[in-house]
């Protein structure tokens, strides 16, 4: 037996789950170094929370203060006057899940209730604690955090976050758990033992040719971290390309995530997503590439200037 | 006649059925066939006739479409969880309407189930002073889903979800389509709302005498 039911329980787990998916969309719509991204990515987490307390029990989110949160949790309608249901603070939900979930770690604790934080900060004070952070320092965690929460009302990362934005996701979360990639800083130290070794005048020669070297390639650039000079990361897209006119002109902008190090300088070169993180190098980039828009809509047939093709008239 | 009605819609999503003449009340008959599903402000039974679109309020699809043709949809879509079955029973035939029926299991076979539980959608206006953010599909246990579309009463919540809707309307527009003619009193229909999208074909001058009772059942005698 199954009852119509007009709308679902505000503290429901499908009510909280659903709202978190927009969250996120939007989040996604936003470049992913931008502190739009990192704002609603904390949307999203709180109510992505709530909903795995949801799952056990609405009641779980009821503030203990007023005993009509409980009633109000468990379906029904207090009838104290002006009565609005309270839910336990976030940090209390995290509190919670940790000792609940297994899979929810102290650290993901941790950084939930940082998470947090940084978006009350932004939302009450005049500081803008999202725009100083790099994506590589969170956005692991986050989706670690998050495919744990999944996990337990039987989702997954890419029901949140659609499968290519969860590719990317699994693979940031690959690459934070691989513990071996630390070695890398053993590579770099390597590198900088070497490096320092080289007279003034060697070193800056090898910057010059370094930058030339870095202007010239595809890739984006980033500063060695054994030498300093300018350097290459390349990586692979996570989104399609993105194309704005502007008068005469088409921007096309597109975001990529690192999987290779050069530094033509030094010579350290890194491979691997999972040490490109441990070293903060990680970060997704954006290529721009302005074209003449007559260029970019040329057709790129042999024989324009004649009819179409037509068999035999 | 029970068991039979139950297989009939767990293979199909309907049955076609005889409810008997028409001096019967229908409440009647549908408590024979499960238990009645009674909705806050609304009478057990509706009774549906075609209107022409000046006569009928907004709020109801003959407001929208008047006599033309109904598109497909769930009742009660813009719902949490909309009816389970709904019974439409001929009280006055007429052979040249028919209701209209698609197999939402198709629509999650062609767009894909991951794609259509991502899409999310909203009440166009606020059921009981809010719009809850609502899903297309629902996975139900054994692998089975609850599907809910309209496109009148409910909007997309999301810009990628707005991309779906598009893609729905179009498949649509080729869906393979069942249609019943409730032309005899007595002629019943019962449908699974929760996989079947229905709507009705325009109805001419000649039919506006068109008479159904709808009902609707929260289960079917002998199912879960």
């Amino acid at each position: 037996m199954t009852a119509p039911q007009q709308t679902p329980h505000e503290w429901s787990r499908e009510a909280l789950l659903s709202k978190a998916q927009r969250y996120a969309e939007e989040m996604l719509s936003h470049p992913r170094e931008s502190w739009q991204f990192a704002f609603w990515s904390s949307l999203a987490l709180e109510l992505l929370a709530r909903a795995a307390l949801a799952k056990v029990s609405p009641a779980l989110l009821a503030d203990p203060k007023d005993w009509n949160n409980l009633y109000f949790a468990l379906g029904n309608a207090p009838t104290a006057q002006k009565f609005s249901p309270r839910s336990i603070d976030i940090s209390v939900v995290f509190a919670h899940l940790q000792s609940i979930l297994p899979g929810f770690t102290p650290g993901m604790e941790s950084f939930g209730i940082v998470h947090m934080g940084r978006r009350n900060e932004e939302l009450h004070s005049g500081s803008t604690p999202f725009d100083s952070v790099k994506s590589s320092a969170w956005l692991p965690t986050y989706y670690q955090s998050a495919e744990v929460l999944l996990a337990s009302l039987a989702e997954t990362l890419e029901s949140l976050v659609g499968p290519d934005e969860a590719e990317v996701a699994t693979a940031l979360i690959a690459a934070a758990n691989d513990a071996s990639a630390k070695a890398v800083t053993k590579t770099i130290e390597a590198h900088k033992t070497v490096w320092v070794q080289k007279t003034p005048g060697e070193q800056k020669k090898l910057q010059l040719q370094a930058t030339l070297w870095a202007t010239k390639q595809a890739g984006h650039r980033v500063t060695c971290p054994a030498c300093s000079s300018d350097s290459l990361v390349v990586g692979a897209p996570v989104a399609p390309p993105t194309q704005t006119l502007d008068g005469d002109e088409i921007t096309e902008t597109q975001y990529f995530l690192p999987s290779r190090f050069e530094c033509v300088a030094c010579g350290l070169k890194i491979g691997q997503l999972s040490q490109l993180h441990a070293v903060g190098l990680a970060d997704t980039y954006k290529s721009t590439i302005v074209y003449d828009a007559a260029e970019y809509y040329r057709t790129n047939d042999p024989y324009e200037d004649f009819e179409p093709d037509f068999n035999e008239p | 006649m029970s068991r039979f009605l139950e297989d009939q819609v767990v293979e199909r999503g309907y049955a076609v059925l005889k409810t008997g003449p028409v001096d019967v009340p229908t409440t009647a008959v549908a408590k024979a066939l499960g238990e009645i599903s009674s909705l806050p402000g609304v009478t057990d039974v509706q009774v549906l006739q075609p209107r022409e679109k000046a006569d009928a309020p907004p709020n109801i699809y003959s407001g929208a479409f008047g006599t033309g043709e109904f598109p497909l949809h769930t009742d009660l879509a813009h719902w949490f969880l909309p009816p389970r079955y709904l019974l439409l029973r001929c009280v006055v035939g007429a052979v040249n309407v028919a209701t209209r029926l698609v197999d939402g299991q198709e629509l999650v076979q062609a767009l894909g189930a991951d794609a259509l539980f991502r899409t999310l959608l909203q009440p166009r206006r606020p059921v009981r002073g809010t719009r809850p953010i609502l899903r297309i599909l629902h996975r139900e246990s054994q692998g089975r889903y609850r599907v809910r579309w309209d496109s009148l009463f409910v909007t997309p919540a999301s810009t990628k979800s707005a991309c779906v809707f598009a893609d729905i309307h179009v498949w649509l527009t080729t869906a393979g389509e069942v249609r019943i003619n409730l032309s005899d009193p007595g002629d019943g229909l019962v449908v699974d709302n929760w996989r079947m999208l229905h709507g009705r074909t325009a109805v001419p001058p000649e039919s506006r005498d068109r008479r159904i009772d709808r009902i609707y059942l929260n289960s079917l005698n002998g199912s879960q």
